[in-house]
């Protein structure tokens, strides 16, 4: 026991869990398995009908869960339904043990006492593991470091404490179906939006599930994690011996390359994540499993789409505007304690994502000759459909706000100096982006509507959708396009769609349901929509009321 | 902006001076020489290519807006403007933010004094054939000015986009928003490298001619009454050719040496004379300096200038006539067209070469109307001690395609000397035939040294 404890103490370290252990293990293969089939039944949440606020999902077999996510991601509504995605991510299995997360097998396999268990004759060593060392004694372990480490961070900022939860793991890579063998990087792009999308955590406000926060913490310390593995990163920044699920722009998509170096990665480099992993490891005991067996994945290959891209970059520029601490109140607390559960070199662990995005788009995304964005890298040229672009538009308006005035940021002069460009560097592709939008996917006077079109074939865009390009066209107007045409254009398509969502009732689906009100919020911003936005509340009489923001 | 096309004025004096010729066979040893002057309309025309007339400044009438910016009429920069601001257009849009684009117009007034002497001289080399040769002196002058108008929305446009739109294009709109007649002409002047529009003068020749003719009677055909005449004449360019560098000058010449070949029928009773007229002139291939238009402007820059090879299209004429009057007085009425068809240039710098070639085919449809009185007869009788034929000539161009609307009015005297080898032919032929006379010229018949076919 006292071996166990020791050895549990030192997850303290886990406060710098992700970018600072020494890894031993070397990374698992990357063969390509072209059996690999993982027919993954998604969640899907419907709204039934209480309002945004008081949303409580019903999480049932099937639809579309990254739209959900999605729509949750930076909503600052529906608490109760995110709260319930977060839990169901932290107290599930995911499809990495948590022994085979680097910073843990790491702490375990570096445990002095351990060692000496482990150098004693194996019946011996069987007998003292199984007393001192059982699976649920290391798993609660565990879960008393984390804890720790979660209440160090939470408590520094003055924030409630983590409470006596019920069981939670740092597995990474949550099963989004009934498959724990494998998982998609674009379902975890999408959770990844909804974990860095909340910002009550890093601006002080109410915890999602009215408890605490420590939800939120233990969440995005399990993002962190999960890209650092992805990038093959050591403590130290360097590439390390586990992980190691990313691709390079340079030599596409069929295979993985070697774990991510930023300090020597050429110029060129542009790490990104895509396709279908499937783990497989022996089955044994904890400690074995932390200190003798080898996870092996097996990439499957997928196509690349812009819309998934999309989506790990804006969770990446959302993690980068949280984790600073001139953007976000408690950022410095939370990043600043010793021994805490982030540290502040995490600062700096999105802006992995940040070349593979220019290489892709200026390479892959962006058919700069003709000026077109395509739907997806390494395959055929075909335009991207309109929620991608609205994704990319999102995105990349993020990473320019993310990245903007960078002075008090708190990063030092060498990485100040080399993000400084990048927010004027992205508006060019944000401009073809909306421009994109606008004449390819058009806004066109139906009657006394104006209506989104998702292409020129006549195909009117559905409500989601159209709350969507509200949501995002509106926020880039007010956020850097300053734009009246584009004001007009996000007014005029609010006006035909308000007065019909205004009259929905139960029974539609919540990606919908959140969309629009985020829809009707982002309009309610504009200090000149607010008579506008209250006489709609008169006539449709308390149905609109849910669309908080207007007054 | 680059907006403004060559002026049209440049074919304007071109038509008329470029081959003086001289209808008339002189017996041998005879010769004529020939004084003449003309004046062209300042109300200078022009016909598009859809045979439009317009005055010249309506060439240089721009507006800044809609199709002359789509068009490119208004320049490259404007027009990459609007295609840029038409992709932010939505599809099925009925008026889109490019379309609201008005930066106002331009529009020009220009003038050109243009005046011709000119100068023959014919000589019977034998009592078949007659040589002569001319040369026009020109008096050129062209005053252009350019008027910007109207109200420019570019800044309201700007606001109004934002950041939506690209830099580049942020800073197009403020660009035109700066538009006035002063920032187009700095541009055609500093930018363009062409010389100040204001003012251009020429004073100078023409270019020269060289040639025979000959007349077949009818009479040897069996045809009583009947003249086949052919003209053969050589043009040196010598006249002003067109100036890259300069936009409104005028082309005083054709620019290239030119071999033509002219033929006439003529038949005459009893006062009244008609006939036919018909040319074909064949220009000869020389290499010349142009500025080679890259397909995205109207106007090239200097840096578009270079040395082509030019391959003239050739020039057909055609025409019927008919006249009618005494040996003393005659009015003649002229009616006629000419085509010149496609010039063809190639040159090692990449461009529109096609562009420079289609505005060359051009074409024009004219009339004029003649009166001259001749002393020739008197002269003859001894009535007059100087023979000579005092004509005036009235023109004009009444259609066209890609031409001036040349208008102008001729006045000419001609005059007829005698050479020791007149008075040996004439006592040849005295002594054979006429014994009435002792003084040998030309009979009346039309005499021009200035507007053949």
């Amino acid at each position: 026991m006292h071996c166990g404890k020791h050895l549990f103490q030192s997850l303290a370290i886990l406060a710098v869990v992700v970018l600072f252990c020494s890894c031993a293990m070397k990374k698992s293969n990357n063969d390509t398995h072209r059996d690999l089939a993982a027919p993954r039944a998604t969640p899907a949440v419907s709204w039934n009908g209480d309002g945004v606020d008081n949303f409580a999902p019903q999480i049932s077999s099937s639809g579309d869960a990254q739209s959900l996510l999605m729509a949750l991601s930076g909503c600052d509504c529906a608490p109760t339904a995110a709260a319930a995605l977060l839990t169901a991510s932290a107290v599930k299995r995911g499809i990495l043990p948590q022994v085979f997360v680097p910073q843990i097998r790491e702490t375990i396999t570096s445990d002095s006492k351990l060692q000496i268990l482990l150098k004693l004759p194996s019946g011996l060593q069987n007998t003292l593991k199984s007393w001192l060392a059982s699976d649920s004694k290391i798993a609660s372990e565990i879960r008393t470091g984390i804890s720790g480490k979660l209440n160090k961070s939470l408590g520094n900022f003055g924030g409630t404490t983590l409470s006596n939860r019920s069981a939670f793991r740092l597995d990474l890579f949550s099963a989004f179906g009934t498959d724990q063998s494998s998982f998609k990087m674009a379902d975890q792009a999408a959770r990844w939006n909804l974990v860095m999308g909340g910002r009550n955590l890093w601006t002080g406000g109410a915890p999602l599930d009215g408890v605490d926060h420590g939800l939120q913490l233990l969440e995005t310390m399990r993002v962190a994690a999960e890209w650092a593995y992805i990038a093959g990163l050591s403590g130290s920044g360097k590439p390390g011996g586990f992980g190691g699920l990313a691709l390079d722009v340079r030599t596409g998509n069929k295979n993985l390359v070697a774990p991510y170096d930023p300090t020597t990665a050429p110029k060129e480099a542009g790490l990104f994540a895509s396709g279908v992993f499937t783990i497989s490891y022996a089955n044994a005991s904890a400690v074995d499993m932390a200190t003798k067996i080898k996870e092996k994945w097996v990439y499957q290959a997928d196509e690349v789409t812009l819309l998934d891209q999309a989506r790990l970059w804006r969770s990446a520029a959302l993690a980068f505007r949280n984790f600073r601490g001139d953007l976000s109140k408690n950022a410095s607390a939370i990043l600043g304690v010793k021994d805490g559960a982030l540290s502040s070199a995490m600062q700096q662990l999105p802006l992995l994502w940040l070349p593979g995005m220019g290489q892709l788009l200026e390479k892959k995304f962006i058919n700069i000759g003709s000026r077109l964005i395509l739907k997806t890298a390494f395959g055929a040229e075909a335009p991207a459909d309109l929620e991608t672009l609205l994704t990319m538009a999102d995105a990349i308006q993020e990473w320019r706000s993310a990245t903007s005035n960078l002075a008090t940021s708190g990063l030092s002069p060498a990485v100040t100096e080399k993000l400084k460009g990048v927010p004027q560097k992205l508006l060019v592709p944000l401009q073809l982006t909306v421009q994109s939008i606008i004449s390819k996917h058009t806004f066109v006077q139906d009657g006394n509507d104006v209506k989104l079109f998702v292409g020129s074939n006549g195909q009117v865009a559905d409500p989601r959708l159209s709350a969507i390009a509200i949501r995002i066209l509106g926020n880039l107007e007010q956020n850097g396009l300053n734009s009246e045409e584009l004001k007009a254009k996000v007014f005029s398509l609010f006006a035909s769609h308000a007065p019909s969502w205004a009259a929905q009732q139960a029974g539609v689906d919540a990606p919908t349901m959140i969309e629009e009100y985020r829809a009707a919020a982002m309009i309610a911003k504009y200090q000149d929509a607010q008579e506008w936005m209250r006489l709609l509340r008169d006539k449709m009489g308390a149905s609109v009321a849910r669309w908080g923001g207007a007054s | 902006m680059k907006f403004l096309q060559k002026l049209p004025i440049v074919l304007m004096v071109s038509l008329g001076l470029a081959g003086p010729s001289f209808a008339q066979l002189l017996p041998k040893g005879v010769g004529a020489y020939q004084l003449g002057y003309r004046k062209f309309d300042t109300n200078a025309q022009y016909f598009d290519q859809d045979g439009g007339a317009h005055g010249i400044g309506d060439k240089l009438k721009v507006e800044f807006s809609g199709t002359d910016m789509s068009s490119g009429k208004a320049g490259k920069d404007l027009k990459k403007l609007y295609r840029e601001m038409k992709k932010f257009d939505s599809q099925g849009a009925t008026k889109g933010v490019a379309d609201e684009m008005n930066f106002g117009q331009l529009e020009g007034e220009a003038t050109a004094d243009v005046q011709a002497k000119f100068i023959g001289m014919a000589y019977g080399l034998t009592n078949r054939i007659t040589g002569f040769a001319g040369i026009p002196f020109v008096s050129a002058r062209v005053d252009a000015k350019i008027n910007y108008s109207g109200t420019n929305n570019a800044l309201a446009i700007k606001s109004r986009l934002g950041n939506m739109i690209y830099k580049e294009m942020q800073d197009g709109l403020d660009v035109a928003s700066r538009l006035s007649a002063d920032s187009v002409r700095e541009n055609i002047e500093v930018t363009k490298g062409y010389a100040p529009i204001d003012h251009w003068e020429y004073n100078g020749v023409g270019d020269t001619v060289l040639g025979a003719r000959t007349e077949i009677s009818g009479d040897s055909l069996g045809v009583k009454r009947l003249h086949l005449g052919l003209t053969g004449q050589f043009d040196f360019a010598t006249g002003h050719a067109d100036d890259p560098d300069i936009l409104t000058d005028i082309p005083i010449g054709r620019g290239y040496h030119a071999l033509s070949v002219a033929s006439d029928l003529k038949i005459a009773s009893h006062g009244v004379e008609t006939g036919i007229l018909g040319s074909l002139t064949q220009g000869i291939n020389r290499d010349v300096s142009r500025r080679v238009p890259d397909g995205t402007e109207l106007l090239s820059g200097r840096d578009r200038k270079a040395t082509v090879h030019w391959s003239p299209g050739q020039d057909i004429g055609g025409g019927l006539y008919l006249g009618y009057g005494d040996s003393l007085i005659k009015g003649v009425y002229t009616v006629g067209a000419q085509k010149h068809l496609q010039d063809h240039y190639s040159g090692s710098l990449e461009g529109d070469y096609q562009a420079m070639e289609k505005i060359t085919e051009s074409s024009r449809a004219y009339h004029q109307i003649g009166l001259s009185v001749s002393t020739l007869d008197a002269y003859t009788k001894k009535a007059i001690s100087i023979p000579f034929i005092l004509a005036l000539t009235a023109h004009d161009t009444f259609a066209g395609v890609n031409s001036a609307r040349a208008r102008f009015v001729e006045l000419s005297i001609t005059s007829f000397f005698s050479t020791p080898a007149a008075a040996a032919s004439r006592s040849t032929t005295a002594s054979n035939t006429d014994k009435k006379t002792d003084r040998s010229i030309p009979k009346r018949n039309s005499l021009d040294f200035s507007a053949g076919v």
